[in-house]
């Protein structure tokens, strides 16, 4: 007996829900500024994925990790559910440095970085307790079966010792 | 006599309220994934802004945008000349259908997000990019001063882009 349905729903994304005051002459001006993230079914379609991966990687200073998506590695990476991560397409990615000194670099693997750059070796910066969000909700998502790798290096800014990087990466399985 | 005090409150950031379920034998797992997204408030300290910006950026059809968010070039959200001397988060949605995205790399006065300063990040339709820095500096906007935002010529329309940027004035 199979119990219960393979899904998922909820919203993840880019959100903002500010509003900022300018004191004025007999008056206050008021303007809120939004974005709301997208939500997110089961599926291969728009707007859905099948495969999470969520976990907090280690980085020491100076060191660098290099994550296959499609093939699960270094080690045997497992999706939130414990199985082995297999994924060829990338519809959201969440990278947080909780590094309080040191920053880190994302990308620039070489021919097998994931495709959310113009050109491979290209490197966006997080800086400490910065986050980078990319999101791509279309059907097809970005391809990762043959540019699979999102390195990540710490920047050697800080002290030496531990320091945590939060990933969550969304997709489809293959 | 002045009304009110010029000041920021709320949140802006990466958000998830995910739940997963795996349907198994005699038993489901749920698998939550939470994230919350960062409070921000008025002022030049960690997790402080003092100027908004927020608006829809044209940009045509293969044609590319170059954003100088120092020189005044453009208005913040209460219409004050914008003159960002530092960035702490920036907000890029792609409004294409069909169009993909490139941001960044005009070079030599290209905002320090990337390593190399013709680095290049894309954006699919639809998809958007999401950047902080929540420290106190954030990152200096008073040299590096660009966002470039090009169309990359796919389909027959120009597109909208939605940008917020919040920083130092």
């Amino acid at each position: 007996m199979t119990v219960g349905t393979t899904r998922l729903s909820g919203n993840a994304g880019a959100s903002i829900n500010l509003t900022a005051f300018l004191a004025g002459d007999l008056s206050e001006r008021r303007v809120p500024a939004i974005a709301n993230a997208f939500g997110w079914t089961y599926g291969t379609g728009a707007n859905q994925v099948d495969v999470i991966y969520a976990d907090t990687h280690t980085l020491t200073l100076g060191s660098t990790i290099t994550i296959d998506l499609l093939a699960g590695t270094p080690g045997s990476l497992l999706d939130i559910f414990g199985r082995a991560l297999t994924m060829d397409a990338l519809k959201l990615l969440y990278i947080k440095n909780t590094s309080a000194d040191s920053g880190l670099w994302i990308g620039g693997q070489g021919a097998d970085d994931l495709l959310i750059f113009k050109a491979v070796g290209d490197i966006i910066y997080v800086p400490p307790g910065g986050i980078f969000l990319w999101s791509d909700p279309s059907a097809a998502g970005i391809d990762t079966t043959t540019q699979t790798d999102l390195k990540i290096q710490d920047d050697s800014a800080g002290v030496a010792g531990d320091r945590y990087i939060e990933i969550i990466a969304m997709g489809l399985d293959d | 006599m002045t009304v009110g005090n010029t000041r920021i409150s709320g949140n802006a950031g990466a958000a998830t309220d995910l739940r997963a379920f795996l349907e198994g034998d005699l038993t489901e797992i749920a698998a939550p994934v939470l994230l919350n997204n960062m409070g921000w408030s008025y002022g030049t300290g960690a997790n402080a802004v003092n100027v908004v910006y927020a608006d829809t950026v044209p940009v045509g059809n293969a044609a590319t945008v170059t954003m100088d968010i120092n020189a005044g070039a453009y208005l913040d959200v209460f219409e004050r000349l914008l003159s960002l001397e530092a960035v702490k988060l920036i907000y890029i949605k792609n409004n294409s259908t069909e169009a993909t995205l490139e941001i960044l790399g005009s070079g030599a006065l290209a905002l320090g997000i990337c390593k190399v300063n013709t680095d290049v990040i894309v954006i699919q339709p639809g998809g958007t990019f999401m950047w902080t820095d929540p420290s106190a500096a954030g990152l200096d906007s008073s040299t590096n001063v660009n966002i470039q935002l090009t169309h990359d010529g796919t389909g027959a329309d120009g597109v909208n882009v939605d940008v917020i940027i919040l920083g130092l004035d």
